[in-house]
């Protein structure tokens, strides 16, 4: 460590203090129980405990590597979460954006309000919903026929959900993402605008120039975090939407879902572990890595 | 309309339309929903929702209303959690997120390494069950609904990057004037990041009010049940009186009209309206203009 | 930092001691837990519990601490409790929830091979020693079984009126059906006076088509490997993919015929059996008095229950129905002395199931043995009374036939022995072939079941078998074929 001056010990320390209850809520709830993860090397026997259990090696991340599904849930998994991340950011971002343009204080709240109010539906809801509007009496069944003459099975064609997961993600999380966009642009030092203002630039200059490049650390941060989950699938948009319905499985079967399905049957919590293990280094490795260039690139804008 | 007027108009279009189609896209689905609170169940299970219920029905509701106590005293629990977790959250989070956004602290990316690595690796449910059941004592407690959930790495590092923001001038100034880190943080920190505090805050009551799973894993009192977990029960009660129509007490007349799937709705309605609320009192932290500009002193 | 450290080892100390243990009660405390029917736990539990104890207390010198779990929960909540070693006495346990196999070996279960004839003699004499050979493993025992009716019998339940006036108009019987497909007429019938219909059949059961079809699966329903119950040992019996039989194909074939006919709901995938609209399903327990249980099923219509299969003690089925103790119970002796007392007292048995005379039942002062609910009763396990040691011990409700118990007697000492009665297969060479199986079984046998292959049901049945042998069914058939044969050379 570098040597420090009096001052910045005085510093560091006062520092240090207000960091203290989490750091401490973090070891005990956090770091005590991920002595756990070594379940994933041993033949977990509850009465022996996690370190009493026979060592058995790599043997139980066999089921996902080995899984008769392993290249489909690989992909999917990677595939949607690469996708929700940059398009999910583009959506976002611009939201913020043209919410920030909005002056009139009542259209304001309401459309806000509105940005969250699929937070608000639950997953079972949104299948509930999505029923109505796929299902062979669904509305948007009936729409499409009654202008093409084709009955589309949604629920047995897996090709549809593609475009039906991403448009559900957007739907559920696009707006809340946008809020946290557009608290960063309001925190933002106003005189920029104004004298941009004064030397004639237009809205769309003022977007591109001062705006998104105000946004660019949180774009980047935001970014980065996602990484750590990138093999990771919200449980409720994949198995809780699409109602588990095998036939989509080649477009709606992701890494989590596939581990739910077997814990559910088995309840062999050392393969669960063993998947959070391998999901954690990838993330791990990815965040890492991220991070390493944008320290080069944005050093203000890395994670650690 | 004069030239002017219809010019802002006509410019403001590219940015009306764009939100108008999303904020449609949102509210929709919403209407819907309560729309679908209100039908008869029938209908829906045949034709699903629509926009106006197809046929009015009270009978959801009628359900739930049977459980208002139940009800009531979930609310009571749920907004326990809510509130008094929230403003723990803060507490830990803020004055944490503070201090690890000033480049000169010296253990600033070692601490965030430290809380976002537990993003990244967990022991699992196992092992965290065990810790707190066996050696926290805080299973079936309130404070097994607040404890775990508090400190989450993500809303961190929002709102570290909301701290970022704040010219270091403005700290420095502070500090020549004798302020310790701590008042600094009072003074001006918080002041100035108070948007991404508040968007933070919000979130956290979301995650409070949300969580369906901490209760179902570590509560077998049914008194401190959270709303979210009573409504899980009540559809599996809905589901269990359609076979067995006796167990109901006679609340519903006949097993076509019991609400297997417009009570979703209506516990949809239930569960989230006391949020939009809350939401409201939230919004007069994002509007523009409202907390810039005070930092001139 | 050596400050924070000592900081830390002070706060995590406080907590050491947040787990230590209450003082310890005088009588012993059984924690039992088992399923319960309902969502929420009945008001009334305390109250009844303390009249169960009282008597317990008297009798064995113990109490009983009643965990009653809601069945969509306990799968869930026992996993949690088994896998952090949490402390239980007693739990339900089988092979369809909280599985029995799984957990031996997890080494979760009291051995009480050594205890159980002295300790539970009446109810372990009362299942017959072949069928505990089936939850036997390696010579030991870890659970007793409940007596209630054993064998399996596939059946049809169906529409009471519609039957009667279909069989009035053709002549048809209820003897006459004797095959799954039997019932063919009557679903066209149904059809052509009611072409709305909901569900004029839901889809075919995963467990009743198992035992309609009279296999004996070796490790479970959703796992390929099975034998005929016809099945003769002397002419040697070979394990097979059951899916891949022209018995599977040719009811996968019915099934996509009657969806294309219009007897199954168009949307099946998506939208829930409505058991209260349907006129007919098949059912995988026919038992005496099933038409009581169907009744409420079918949201209070007269039903008709038709068997079609024999009855055959299944080694995957019959034995399934086990009460176990944890391995870490404090006293499993007391705990047979317990599920033993549920056997013999009838007093307690009905205690526990329906409650307290005048509180939560009425008996009926003309027919013995006959009980009314209480309307709105605060305490009622009615229908999960299997689980309690001996369901012969129950009082009937309206609707039973005062016969019930007999009759089912009756058929238990009747019925015939699967063949492989007894085996139990090693499954730890092939867990992972097995896994990948019933992924693939998972993936495909709804749309198989609901028949809505359509003209692609060739491609479609083909494919799921191609997977099956990617999953490695070839090899799981070999381990099941090789233990057999041991199994049945040393008898």
């Amino acid at each position: 460590m570098k040597k420090r001056t009096k001052h910045q010990r005085k510093q560091d320390r006062e520092l240090f203090l207000l960091c203290l209850p989490t750091t401490i809520k973090t070891l005990i709830f956090a770091y005590i129980p991920m002595v756990g993860i070594y379940m994933a090397f041993v033949d977990y026997k509850p009465s022996r405990g996690v370190f009493g259990s026979e060592f058995v090696g790599l043997d139980n991340f066999r089921y996902l590597f080995q899984s008769i599904d392993a290249q489909r849930i690989f992909s999917n998994t990677i595939f949607y979460n690469v996708l929700f991340i940059i398009l999910g950011t583009i959506v976002s971002v611009t939201l913020a954006l043209l919410l920030f343009e909005i002056n009139n204080k009542v259209a304001l709240k309401v459309v806000q309000t509105s940005f969250f109010l699929p937070y608000f539906i639950s997953w079972i809801l949104v299948s509930v919903i999505l029923q109505s509007l796929l299902d062979s009496t669904g509305l948007l069944t009936n729409f499409i026929y009654s202008i093409t003459g084709t009955k589309i099975s949604f629920y047995t064609t897996p090709g549809y959900w593609r475009l039906i997961i991403v448009l559900v993600y957007l739907w559920k999380s696009a707006g809340v993402s946008a809020i946290i966009f557009y608290a960063t642009l309001i925190s933002c030092d106003k005189s920029i605008y104004e004298a941009a203002e004064i030397d004639g630039a237009s809205r769309w200059q003022k977007m591109l120039y001062i705006s998104i490049p105000y946004l660019k650390r949180m774009i980047i941060i935001t970014g980065i975090m996602s990484g750590a989950n990138i093999l990771r699938s919200d449980l409720g948009l994949f198995f809780y939407a699409t109602q588990d319905i095998a036939n989509l499985y080649p477009t709606t079967d992701v890494i989590d879902t596939y581990i739910w399905r077997i814990l559910r049957k088995s309840g062999e919590f050392k393969v669960g572990t063993a998947v959070g293990l391998v999901q954690g280094v990838v993330g791990l490795g990815l965040t890492l890595l991220a991070n390493k260039i944008i320290k080069k690139v944005e050093p203000s804008a890395a994670l650690f | 309309m004069t030239k002017i007027k219809l010019k802002k108009f006509v410019g403001n279009t590219p940015i009306y339309i764009p939100l108008l189609i999303f904020t449609l896209f949102c509210v929709v689905p919403f209407v819907v929903v309560i729309s679908g609170s209100f039908s008869d169940n029938a209908s829906v299970v045949s034709n699903g929702v629509r926009l106006v219920p197809q046929v009015f029905s009270l009978t959801a509701y009628k359900v739930i209303f049977a459980f208002f106590s139940k009800i009531t005293r979930a609310y009571g629990v749920a907004i326990f959690v809510t509130v008094i977790g929230t403003v723990l959250n803060l507490v830990i989070m803020v004055p944490f997120a503070f201090a690890i956004s000033k480049r000169e602290f010296t253990f600033g990316s070692k601490l965030t390494f430290l809380i976002y690595f537990t993003v990244m690796f967990s022991g699992g449910l196992i092992p965290t069950y065990i810790l707190i059941k066996r050696y926290l004592g805080l299973y079936d407690t309130v404070w097994v609904l607040i404890l775990p959930l508090l400190a989450s790495p993500a809303y961190i590092v929002l709102l570290r990057v909301f701290f970022q923001s704040v010219p270091k001038a403005l700290y420095e100034s502070a500090a020549i004037d004798g302020a310790s880190e701590f008042q600094q943080l009072i003074h001006v920190g918080i002041p100035l990041a108070l948007p991404g505090i508040a968007a933070i805050a919000f979130f956290s009551m979301l995650m409070y009010w949300n969580d369906p799973y901490t209760a179902i894993i570590y509560i077998e009192d049914s008194e401190l049940f959270p709303i979210q977990i009573l409504l899980t029960q009540m559809t599996q009660y809905i589901n269990y009186i359609k076979s067995n129509a006796s167990a109901s007490g006679g609340l519903i007349s006949s097993p076509a009209d019991i609400p297997t799937t417009t009570i979703l709705f209506a516990l949809g309605i239930v569960a989230s309206g006391p949020m939009i609320f809350v939401f409201s009192f939230f919004q007069k932290y994002f509007i523009k203009g409202l907390t810039a500009g005070s930092i001139k002193e | 930092m050596k400050k924070f450290c000592l900081a830390l080892v002070m706060v995590l100390s406080v907590f050491a001691f947040m787990g230590c243990d209450n003082k310890e009660d005088d009588v012993f405390t059984i924690e039992y837990y088992y399923i319960m029917s309902g969502t929420f736990v009945p008001t009334d539990l305390a109250k009844v519990q303390d009249e169960i104890n009282e008597i317990l207390i008297e009798k064995i010198d113990a109490k009983v601490n009643l965990h009653p779990i809601s069945a969509w929960s306990y799968d869930e909540r026992l996993n949690i409790i088994i896998n952090a070693s949490d402390y239980f006495d007693i739990c339900y346990t089988s092979s369809w929830t909280n599985n029995y196999f799984r957990n031996v070996s997890k080494e979760a279960y009291y051995d009480i091979t050594d205890i159980v004839a002295e300790y539970a003699p009446n109810l372990y004499q009362a299942i017959d020693p072949l069928i505990y050979d089936s939850i036997t493993i390696d010579e030991r025992l870890y659970g007793v079984i409940n007596l209630q009716v054993l064998p399996r019998t596939a059946g049809y339940t169906v529409e009471k009126e519609s039957w009667d006036a279909y069989c009035l108009e053709t002549g048809f019987s209820a003897d006459m059906v004797q095959d799954y497909t039997d019932i063919e007429g009557y679903l066209a019938y149904v059809l052509e006076n009611d072409p709305d219909a909901y569900n004029i059949l839901v889809p075919f059961d995963p467990a009743g088509i198992v035992i309609g079809l009279g296999f004996d699966n070796i490790y479970g329903m959703q796992y390929p490997g099975s034998i005929s119950v016809t099945d003769d040992p002397s002419d040697g019996i070979t394990v097979v993919n059951q899916f891949a039989t022209d018995d599977y194909r040719d009811l996968f074939r019915t099934a996509v015929e009657w969806y294309e006919k219009g007897y199954i709901n168009e949307d099946v995938l998506t939208e829930a059996a409505d058991y209260t609209l349907a006129y007919s399903w098949m059912m995988s327990t026919w038992k005496p008095g099933a038409e009581a249980e169907e009744f409420k099923r079918s949201g209070n219509r007269e039903m008709l229950c038709i068997p079609f299969s024999d009855s055959v003690m299944y080694n995957n089925w019959t034995g399934s129905n086990i009460n176990a103790i944890s391995t870490n119970s404090k006293n499993p002796e007391k705990c047979l002395e317990f599920l033993d007392l549920l056997y013999t007292d009838k007093e307690l048995y009905n205690m526990l199931v329906f409650g307290l005379e005048g509180d939560h039942y009425t008996k009926d002062g003309t027919r013995e043995n006959y009980i009314t609910a209480v309307e709105n009763t605060n305490y009622s396990f009615a229908d999960v009374g299997w689980q309690f040691s001996n369901q012969f011990n129950s009082y009937l409700t309206e609707y039973q036939d005062e016969n019930v118990w007999e009759d089912t007697k009756t058929i238990n000492e009747n019925a015939e022995f699967s063949p492989i009665m007894g085996f139990v297969f090693d499954y730890s060479e092939v867990e992972l072939e097995l896994a990948n199986c019933y992924t693939v079984y998972n993936e495909y046998i709804n749309s198989l079941l609901y028949g809505i292959f359509g003209t692609g049901f060739e491609t479609q049945y083909n494919k799921f078998l191609q997977k099956l042998e990617i999953a490695g069914v070839n090899s799981i058939l070999e381990e099941m074929q090789n233990q057999l044969d041991a199994w049945l050379a040393s008898k």
